[in-house]
């Protein structure tokens, strides 16, 4: 039984890959995702960490030269290597929120979804009243309180993020709650949480992973988003946001500052999309050929 | 179906160039007109000619610097003419919190003020300490010091009309009192007759309307007649006449204040706040657009106290313009006249080299014919780091366990981490020098002889190495420290960023991590000491040494050491003795005996005293600088 | 379920998200930040802060603060914003036709671009076009704003400012010195519409190019969204049986196409450009920011950084209000349009 589950697994998976890899699209985007990747695992190696822990007011904003290929900031920091530095911090923050939020989603949108009634009508109001009240003023109120920090500014992203998640798990445990393979369940008195964990949920997160992926991207940008009007970590915690945003003053005698890591975001994020776009295409049976 | 969709993208293509191309090409708006009689080689004529020569005279009564500029007249061969000649632009930073004198207490607004109203007293020319009768005639200060009659100038009309007179100024200065806001300027007023009792209860709530009419009644400030105004202080105080020379008590109209809200005891004039027509200055807030002001002429200005003003600018367009790039671009376009053109972007304008070398600004050959900037102007405002020898936990309110900076080894060892050279000449550019101590150059008390804190890497690591293992650091076992800066302000950001990034690099066990917080949020944390250590300015609202000496050192008034937690009686008392010095010989001795405790302890690392500069078009005229001004005086300047 | 039982169920239960949003609101703002903060200076004595709470009414109980609170918002007494010097009600006056004018020409941008590229890209599935397009709108959704915002400054501004050739602005919504010479009678408060009306055509124009930078910069970053929209429903109606059947019978294609494929295609374009729309008014602010366009989204990022709790609030119940209404709306007529939704 498992082996066949197995054999089927990976025969979808091959199937998949080679619908993907036809695609020259996506296998650039998964070229995009995996050199970030790259980046944020081995950045502290290629370049020395601390460049980004300190200043060098002599060295500042020096146009790109052969020792500063993308120029040097404002506190006269190698662009390249504080681009570099910063993406693991990147990585950290498209990780953490995406996976925290769905975390919760999955929690709150398993429970309203499958219980329904009173708790479901609560609860999503609730997640209503979190969707519709502005991410950024949230986003400020937590960057206010507990000061500009890495780890504050991936907690307001989180708890701007879970409540679309939450609203999306709600409606696939509802479609799925109604399949034969639960009802059966139910007659047998499988307990409610091993229904909603072992049997619902992997069938209800699959089509979430083209959201997933494509999302990873949004949360960089909206992290640089905050970064620009000023709730992004402080000079010292490098993310490519706050590196490009601090360009702006500098923008007419120093464009590198804003332009290289811009590029890099732009880079990252459309690699995830496309890796996403691709994903779409193969998860959505009427879109194949 | 092919070519169909092809037309379509083709037409939403075309329709969105032809507007966008279309509009932009044959909308420009009016550009300067530029008559050329000869060609390049007059660019460098152009400079040697606008450039400026700068002697610094220091008045020995006053003590106060004086800067005169004097700028020979420009005999350009290449005129530019301006497009308006009638109208002035001006781009800056920041918006005025209010325009009514009786509660704005910053410089956007105060701009403004001291252009629609006027003082009894205000400042001669470009003199920051002479202050002449300006609305006064004539004034007479009793034997005892401690009250002032003032005669006033017959026929100057408010701008609705009605006359000024010995009434409106009472009622004036009755009004900003009365208002009392307990974050604005009325507190300068406090030596008049019961008026900081009053405003104190006013503050706390506590004022019954007994209580002002019972003040009211005492008599503060006695209406003689229509033209004699007697005022009565509680002490004899000799800064009373420059109190008079400040925004807060500029004459406004009681017909037009009555007509549009009067005063309520404790509360703003809301429609005052935004408004400021009807004072009796050359210029009339015409009106107030979300980062627009626009100041039109007052035709019927009475001309000063010498008839010698004529404010020939119809109209003056106040900007707030808060990215720098756009401010220089328009400059150099000829959109803006004046425009704020900080450190960071100065380079663009002026020759760096000769700044460097000489401290002379020359401005750049290829902008010379269109950009005139001048300075350097000497400003009292200091910017330092403080160490907090009593850090609090900000929730708890309890102090902190770790509380390096009781030990003057660390707080000698931050003092000399400071590459005080590296900060002035890259990131303030040489538009700040060194202080030595909390009195300002140029001001009394100011001694060139104390020496200056020096950078020290070396004995900077010794003493924390050897300060660490009595408050439990080390490289082995490293401790972190916060250090919060408030966000916008870019020098004071790099200050905390150098210091930060050199304890960072001796690797002594101390960790600084540096966080950026709103200016209300950091304001939150400083009154709850919670500040480990911290970057901030002081701006001086009189030109006195009490100014500073009382916030940097005083242990029970001052601002700064009550948040930092440093009381030293002697020098306490010392400060109150000074204050009373008459002799300026015995006074300066005491001052110098503060500076060197202060430093001595390290309480303080002084990082810099800014200096200012002016950046306008070549062709303004009658611009003048004047320390003590809030902003600029558009009155004597003309366009063409 | 008819239509209007839906929608009187929905208005009721909108009320109810619009209470939770002024919950979380005033919790925000009285309770999390310290609303003193923006009234206590360092020069502020600590003994008049007592009085200072009073005044504020800081010294009630929660609850009666957000009664209070609630009777100050439906009566429109929104408080006095201090970043924009006046009354916060007068602000919103003065920036929401702004705002509203910002997000009306990128919304037509985004129609005018965004649609035919979706199409096209579904007629000429999997070629180099549709390859292309779906670069062209991948991109749009993975660019910073901020950066896309202050490229296009550079290159359109700056460059050509320095370089002194015909720029475009990038900064305001009207030229001070010509409004000045040339005002503008307030009317609705969208300046280009006020100033067409009055026949200020040069008023009128200086509007337009001041809004073509960030109405571009806006636009770019939705089309992706309504590209890709456009494509699929495009490409799902194009498999029906009736564009079969019409093919069948021989129609022309530019027929079958216009005629009755495109109608089918746009309900989900519909649904998507209405929250798009609702988008825009309540999320232009790092766009507005930049180019200093006097909106709200300008204003919340000055009332953040300077924690003006009156001004936060505004905006947050306003931007809540146009996202529930703009979804109400957008459901209503996506039920009315398809006719195979029922209730």
């Amino acid at each position: 039984m498992k082996s066949r589950q197995t054999r089927m697994f990976l025969m979808d998976l091959k199937f998949a890959l080679t619908l993907l890899r036809k695609n020259k699209l996506v296998v650039s985007g998964f070229v995009m995702v995996l050199f970030f990747i790259f980046l944020a695992l081995f950045g502290d190696f290629i370049v020395d960490p601390n460049i980004a822990k300190s200043v060098d007011y002599p060295n500042a904003l020096k146009p790109p030269s052969w020792e500063h290929p993308f120029g040097t900031d404002d506190n006269g920091r190698d662009i390249v290597a504080m681009v570099v530095l910063a993406a693991k911090y990147d990585l950290a923050i498209a990780l953490s929120v995406i996976l925290a939020s769905i975390g919760v989603g999955i929690l709150v949108g398993s429970v309203s979804g499958y219980f329904g009634g009173i708790i479901d009508e609560v609860i999503m109001r609730i997640t209503d009243i979190f969707l519709a009240f502005p991410g950024l003023v949230l986003a400020m109120a937590i960057a206010t309180v507990l000061g500009r920090s890495f780890t504050n500014l991936m907690l307001a992203l989180i708890i701007v993020w879970w409540s679309g998640y939450a609203r999306i798990m709600r409606g696939q445990f509802i479609s799925e709650r109604e399949k034969p393979y639960v009802a059966a369940a139910k007659i047998l008195s499988v307990p409610s949480w091993r229904i909603i964990f072992r049997h619902i949920l992997p069938n209800a997160i699959y089509p979430m992973l083209v959201v997933l992926t494509m999302d990873m991207g949004g949360v960089i940008l909206t992290a640089a988003g905050l970064s620009f009007i000023g709730l992004g970590p402080s000079p010292f915690e490098p993310e490519w946001g706050s590196l490009a945003s601090r360009g702006a003053v500098y923008l007419f005698q120093a464009p590198w500052i804003i332009f290289f890591p811009g590029i890099m975001i732009l880079f990252a994020c459309l690699g995830f999309n496309l890796v996403g776009d691709g994903l779409r295409d193969v998860l959505d049976p009427r879109l194949r050929r | 179906m092919r070519g169909i969709s092809r037309t379509i993208l083709a037409v939403a293509v075309i329709v969105l160039v032809v507007i966008v191309g279309a509009v932009a090409v044959l909308m420009q708006p009016p550009t300067p007109t530029i008559t050329t009689t000869t060609t390049t080689t007059t660019a460098t004529t152009t400079t040697a000619t606008t450039s400026t020569t700068i002697t610094t005279t220091t008045a020995t009564t006053t003590t106060a610097t004086t800067t005169t500029v004097t700028t020979s007249p420009t005999t350009t061969t290449t005129t530019i003419k301006p497009p308006n000649p009638d109208t002035l632009v001006q781009e800056t930073i920041g918006e005025p919190d209010y325009v009514d004198p009786a509660v704005d207490y910053e410089t956007a607004g105060g701009e403004i003020i001291m252009n629609v109203y006027e003082t009894l007293m205000w400042y001669d020319g470009e003199s920051a300490t002479k202050v002449i009768p300006w609305l006064a005639e004539s004034y007479q200060m009793s034997a005892d010091g401690k009250s002032y009659t003032f005669t006033l100038r017959k026929g100057i009309k408010f701008h609705d009309g009605t006359p000024f007179n010995a009434k409106a100024v009472n009622y004036s200065i009755v009004r900003a009192i009365l208002i009392a806001d307990p974050n604005g300027p009325a507190w300068m007023l406090g030596p008049l007759k019961g008026a900081e009792e009053l405003m104190y209860s006013i503050q706390d709530g506590v004022a019954t309307q007994d209580d002002v009419a019972a003040w009211l009644a005492s008599k503060p400030i006695e209406v003689l007649d229509e033209y004699t105004v007697r005022m009565n202080l509680d002490y004899p105080y000799s800064p009373w006449l420059s109190v008079l020379a400040y925004t807060v008590t500029a004459i406004v109209s009681p017909t037009y204040v009555e007509a549009h809200g009067g005063i309520v005891v404790g509360e703003h004039n809301e429609w005052m706040d935004r408004h400021a027509e009807a004072g009796t200055g050359p210029y009339i807030l015409k009106s107030w657009e979300p980062n627009v002001l626009t100041l039109v002429r007052n035709d019927a200005y009475w001309g000063g106290p010498k008839g010698n003003i004529k404010p020939v600018l119809k109209t003056v367009i106040i900007k707030g313009v808060a990215d720098a790039n756009t401010r220089l671009l328009d400059l150099l376009k000829g959109d803006a006249d004046f425009a704020y053109v900080p450190v960071t972007h100065i380079d663009q304008l002026i020759d760096m080299t000769t700044w460097f070398n000489e401290k002379k600004i020359v401005v750049k050959p290829e902008v010379a014919d269109k950009v005139r900037v001048t300075g350097p102007y000497e400003t009292f405002n200091l910017d330092f780091i403080a160490f907090n020898l009593n850090i609090k936990d900000e929730i708890t309110k309890q102090p902190a366990a770790f509380q390096p900076f009781r030990d003057i080894r660390v707080r000698k060892a931050f003092v000399y981490a400071f590459d005080i050279d590296q900060y002035l000449r890259d990131v303030v550019k040489y538009f700040a020098i060194q202080p030595n101590g909390p009195v300002p150059k140029g001001m009394f008390g100011y001694n060139p002889s104390i020496p200056t804190q020096q950078y020290n890497l070396t004995k900077a690591k010794e003493l924390l190495l050897q300060a660490g293992p009595d408050l439990g650091f080390s490289p082995q076992n490293p401790k972190t420290m916060t250090l919060y800066y408030n966000t916008g302000n870019l020098a004071r950001e790099k200050a905390a960023l150098l210091i930060a990034s050199a304890i960072n690099s001796l690797n002594v066990g101390l960790v600084i991590q540096v966080v950026p917080l709103d200016w209300p949020a950091f304001l939150a944390k400083q009154r709850a000491r919670a500040l480990p250590f911290f970057v901030l300015g002081w701006a001086p609202d009189y030109v006195d040494p009490d100014d500073y000496l009382i916030p940097f050192g005083h242990g029970q008034k001052g601002t700064f050491p009550i948040v930092i937690g440093y009381n030293n009686p002697e020098l306490n008392t010392l400060i109150e003795q000074q204050a009373v010095e008459a002799d300026p010989v015995k006074r300066q001795a005491i001052i110098d005996q503060i500076v060197n405790t202060l430093n001595s302890e390290y309480i303080y690392l002084w990082t810099a005293q800014a200096t200012a500069r002016h950046v306008e078009r070549t062709w303004v005229k009658g611009w003048y600088y004047n320390p003590a001004y809030p902003g600029n005086y558009f009155a004597t300047i003309s366009k063409g | 379920m008819k239509l209007y039982e839906y929608s009187i169920r929905r208005i009721f239960l909108l009320i109810f998200v619009l209470l939770g949003v002024t919950i979380l609101t005033f919790y925000l703002s009285r309770i999390v930040l310290n609303p003193l903060g923006a009234y206590v200076t360092e020069r502020t004595r600590p003994e008049a802060i007592p009085a200072i709470e009073k005044r504020l009414g800081l010294d009630k109980p929660f609850y009666i603060q957000y009664i209070i609170y609630l009777q100050d918002l439906v009566t429109f007494n929104w408080g006095w914003s201090r970043v924009a010097h006046m009354p916060v009600i007068e602000a919103l006056f003065y920036r929401f036709p702004a705002t509203v004018e910002l997000a009306i020409a990128s919304f037509i941008i985004i129609i005018l671009v965004g649609v035919p590229l979706g199409i096209i890209s579904a007629l000429k599935n999997n070629s180099v076009v549709d390859h292309a397009i779906r670069i062209f709108s991948l991109t749009g959704i993975s660019i910073p704003v901020f950066w896309l915002a202050l490229t296009l400054q550079y290159s359109f501004s700056y460059l050509p400012k320095v370089a002194g050739l015909p720029s475009l602005p990038s900064n305001g919504r009207v030229d001070a010195l010509l409004y000045q010479q040339y005002p503008v009678n307030r009317i609705t408060g969208l300046m280009i519409f006020d100033s067409l009306i009055q026949g200020n055509f040069i008023i009128a124009s200086d509007a337009l190019l001041h809004l073509i930078l960030p109405a571009m910069t806006l636009a770019f970053l939705s089309i992706g969204a309504v590209t890709r929209v456009a494509r699929s429903s495009m490409l799902e109606v194009l498999r029906q049986d009736y564009i079969s059947t019409a093919r069948a019978y021989g129609l022309p294609e530019r027929m079958v196409i216009y005629k009755y494929a495109l109608k089918n295609a746009m309900i989900p374009v519909t649904t998507l450009s209405g929250l798009l729309f609702g988008g825009l008014l309540a999320g232009a602010i790092i766009t507005e920011s930049i180019f200093a366009f006097p909106g709200m989204g300008q204003l919340t990022v000055f009332a953040i950084s300077s924690n003006d709790s009156y001004t936060i609030m505004a905006f947050t119940v306003l931007a809540s209000f146009i996202y529930v209404l703009i979804n109400l709306l957008v459901d209503i007529v996506y039920a009315k349009l398809d006719p195979r939704i029922k209730y």
